[in-house]
């Protein structure tokens, strides 16, 4: 695959990031309003989004993060 | 040396087109406290109608025609005369168009096939270089002067915030600030009176009783008249920021009032409240609906090639029932990404036409004539871009539904393979 594929591929991580931790802090915001738990769940929210957030992100780079290794291990698997 | 004292000539013109529109410009403009060669621009994000009663207004609801839909319409139609009359005689010496669409579509071909290889690309390339191509024409066409040149003018339809900003204004110099009592009463009088027919359509349509609806119009309307006045008397030009709110429709009231009070109505620039084209790109709606086709597409590809059996990397209950529950949550986390795709679809086109806009009112308005020219470059440049990447990640997302689960971490794949 050329540079510019795989550029293309690592353009919608930053949505990821963001969309993860906002829907985690709207839900539990939400969930707050309905139980009336005021901090609680938007702290959970918030953790939980940013949890999601590390590892989808950790997911969705780890294609290329196999592909980067050091030179000496892939020789060593060929 | 004819043809290099030419280049010379239109050079030189150009400096002193560049010198004037700078000195024209909003910045020296400021500088010397005279007004710019162009009005301050407005910007409307919302789409506006071209048609029906509330022409030129910021639609919200229902089926109107608005301009970014026109200008759609006419990039579809560009785009499919074209191609009409590039390829309806083809040869096989091309003439002129024709040898530019076969480097078009050979082009996008040499692009795609590397995402997607030969075959696949055959397959899919249809709608893949449709959309390469009105994302790209769309932004392109809309940076014809047409686009902005053409529009509804103010007074045929304009809705009260609009007149607030742009159209009305009061004599604000320091010396005439304070209006005549009388005629700021007999203003009150007048914005009450029309204040009240509005508010109480507006109630009744709300399902009150006619009745309640009077009075609370009444109410309301004094209210607001007396802060008109109040602002008037206050600091002289502020009627139109206490009175032409909330959205209604007061053209020809306001403008008696103004006057009524003796104020002036000035139209200003040219005056447009709404262009009848504007590129689609800057309507979130166009991208959004490129995003979903793309999403539906993608999602479909994968399920037409792997049938149900593409479900499993989103809700891998077999996973669940061996007890990996956090292999659950992660193909959960798959739906979560695949979602996401749309919003960031939507987000960057819009973002980027929208910005670009944007930047050349700005720099016409601060700058006039050469400035900008330099920017509608850089235009021309990110619609190619943004058309590209919108195809390619397209392409891209194509190849990675068909491929056999890639993303996947390979123990899944392992785990899934006594299944089938």
């Amino acid at each position: 695959m050329p540079w510019w594929v795989l550029a293309l591929r690592l353009t919608g991580i930053g949505w990821y990031i963001a969309i993860s931790m906002v829907g985690g802090i709207v839900a539990g915001v939400f969930l707050d309003c309905w139980l009336g738990a005021k901090p609680l769940f938007t702290l959970v929210g918030l953790l939980l989004g940013l949890a999601v957030a590390f590892y989808g992100t950790y997911r969705l780079l780890q294609p290329f993060l196999a592909d980067s290794r050091p030179p000496e291990t892939k020789d060593k698997q060929r | 040396m004819n043809t290099k004292r030419l280049v010379m000539l239109a050079g030189l013109g150009l400096v002193v087109l560049w010198i004037v529109g700078c000195g024209t410009g909003a910045i020296v403009g400021a500088m010397r406290g005279t007004e710019g060669f162009l009005p301050q621009p407005g910007v409307h994000l919302p789409p506006q109608a071209i048609m029906g009663e509330n022409r030129g207004e910021t639609v919200s609801g229902g089926f109107v025609l608005t301009n970014t839909m026109l200008s759609s319409f006419i990039t579809t139609g560009v785009l499919i005369l074209l191609f009409w009359f590039g390829a309806f005689r083809m040869k096989v010496v091309p003439g002129r168009l024709q040898s530019l669409l076969e480097a078009i579509v050979e082009g996008l071909l040499g692009v795609l096939e590397a995402i997607l290889g030969q075959v696949r690309t055959r397959q899919l390339f249809p709608l893949l270089a449709t959309i390469f191509l009105f994302v790209m024409f769309n932004a392109w066409l809309g940076l014809l002067p047409v686009y902005q040149v053409l529009g509804i003018t103010r007074y045929e339809a304009v809705t009260l915030s609009e007149l607030d900003k742009h159209a009305l204004e009061f004599p604000v110099s320091q010396e005439n600030a304070k209006l005549p009592l009388a005629d700021v009463k007999e203003l009150e009088h007048l914005v009450a009176e029309r204040l009240v027919v509005t508010l109480e359509a507006k109630f009744v349509a709300e399902g009150m009783t006619p009745e309640a609806a009077n009075e609370k119009a009444h109410e309301k309307a004094m209210k607001k008249a007396h802060q008109a006045k109040v602002s008037i008397v206050n600091d002289g030009h502020a009627m139109t920021h206490a009175v032409l709110v909330e959205g209604h429709r007061f053209g020809e009231g306001a403008e008696a009032a103004v006057v009524a009070a003796g104020g002036k109505i000035r139209k200003k620039g040219a005056g447009l409240s709404a262009t009848l084209l504007r590129p689609a790109g800057t309507d979130m709606n166009m991208p959004l609906a490129l995003a979903l086709i793309s999403f539906v597409f993608v999602e479909g590809l994968g399920l037409m090639t792997f049938r149900l059996r593409y479900l499993n990397q989103f809700f891998p209950f077999g996973r669940l029932i061996r007890g990996d529950v956090i292999g659950f949550v992660v193909g959960l986390l798959e739906v979560v990404s695949h979602f996401v795709r749309v919003i960031s679809f939507t987000f960057r086109l819009w973002g980027n036409m929208t910005a670009g806009e944007i930047l050349l009112f700005l720099i016409s308005f601060l700058a006039s004539f050469v400035a900008v020219d330099l920017f509608y470059g850089l235009e021309l440049l990110v619609g190619a871009i943004q058309a590209l990447v919108f195809m390619g990640l397209t392409a891209v997302f194509a190849a990675m539904a068909m491929a056999p689960h890639e993303g996947e971490p390979h123990e899944g794949r392992q785990a899934q393979e006594p299944h089938h």
